[in-house]
């Protein structure tokens, strides 16, 4: 059963303005940390595998766009749904307490939800990179210097990145 | 008629066969065969790579004063590491083996046809010296030091780079992540 609130605020359509959907800033910040962390790998491969990035600059060129592709998908996805979680339950926490007067209630509500929106959305954000990265990175390892090792390194890099990216 | 023709042709094969077998007063003249190979597995230019001559006589007498000439591995492609090519022995025995081996060095990264090695030795009741060639391993990579080092190296230095630059990636959020964990409570602050 829903708790009493002290106003009529639309919770809901509030999250969708504010909370949910992701701002442009935020989806440059993903795809611009997507294409750093994709990135790093491939001095691995130009080093240690033997594949030099401008001879080969198709495939870097066609893995990394689908590997940047699916990992700031990946970024959004576990963003948007831990933000959704944590606002439904953080969001009952707001009162009128505090409010210099009842005509200023609404007002200090939606600023309060409107910064804990901001925090919240920052944290998921650094939670989200975070745990993808994390993912990323043990998944390409494994991948391309253990299981895939002894195959051609066309294959190790492409299986290894796009699945590693995917997974993520 | 035709039984005739098969006997005469079994006996006349049984008659060549016991002409051209040893008898017991005659052993049979040393033989030598000779295998030259290479002991490593995978040559490396500018890495030493050991060569084995082996020497069997597969005769039924001793093969005196054995000579081993080897004048492969010429010094614009090669540098003499250990040992020496040629090698003298005085008696190699019926049925027996001799092995010599000595190391070279590769200055170049390719392919190599390594030459055969010449071997002169004394048959008893003959004046002369009997002269043989020994077997040659075909063509041989030298792989390139380079190519060598890139496949078998431990690459610290490499990983060590990635490990930064994914530590980099990683500790940022993680850093964010953290000190809203550390100060904030269900989204407040939390009071000192």
């Amino acid at each position: 059963r829903p708790q009493r609130r002290d106003d009529d605020f639309d919770f809901a359509a509030y999250q969708r303005e504010v909370g949910t959907e992701t701002a442009s800033n935020q989806k440059v910040l993903f795809y611009a940390m997507a294409f750093y962390t994709v990135s790093i790998p491939v001095y691995l491969f130009h080093t240690v595998r033997d594949l030099p990035v401008f001879s080969h600059a198709p495939l870097y060129a066609i893995t990394t766009s689908i590997a940047v592709a699916a990992l700031a998908y990946g970024y959004e996805n576990i963003q948007s749904k831990r933000f959704a979680r944590l606002i439904r339950t953080r969001g009952d926490n707001i009162s009128a307490k505090g409010a210099d007067s009842k005509q200023n209630a609404a007002n200090y509500v939606k600023n309060k939800r409107a910064a804990l929106a901001e925090l919240t959305q920052r944290e998921t954000t650094a939670f989200s990179i975070f745990f993808n990265n994390a993912i990323f990175f043990g998944v390409i390892v494994l991948l391309a210097f253990v299981f895939l090792r002894t195959y051609h390194p066309y294959v190790g890099y492409f299986v290894s990145t796009t699945t590693a990216a995917g997974v993520a | 008629m035709r039984n005739l023709l098969v006997a005469f042709f079994l006996v006349a094969a049984a008659c060549v066969a016991r002409g051209q077998a040893p008898t017991d007063a005659e052993p049979a003249a040393p033989q030598l065969l000779v295998q030259k190979t290479f002991l490593t597995k995978e040559p490396v230019a500018l890495k030493d790579t050991d060569i084995i001559v082996r020497i069997f006589n597969i005769g039924g007498t001793d093969a005196t004063d054995v000579e081993l000439f080897d004048d492969d591995w010429s010094e614009s492609n090669f540098t003499r590491v250990q040992g020496i090519a040629s090698h003298k022995w005085d008696v190699i025995p019926a049925q027996g083996s001799v092995n010599h081996t000595y190391v070279v060095r590769s200055n170049f990264d390719g392919i190599y046809s390594p030459l055969r090695a010449h071997i002169t030795y004394r048959q008893p009741g003959l004046a002369g010296v009997t002269k043989v060639v020994s077997s040659t391993p075909g063509y041989v990579l030298f792989e390139s030091f380079r190519d060598f080092e890139r496949r078998t190296a431990t690459h610290w230095r490499e990983w060590g780079i990635f490990f930064l630059l994914s530590l980099a990636s990683l500790a940022l959020p993680t850093l964010v992540y953290a000190y809203y964990q550390l100060n904030f409570e269900k989204g407040v602050k939390k009071e000192k």
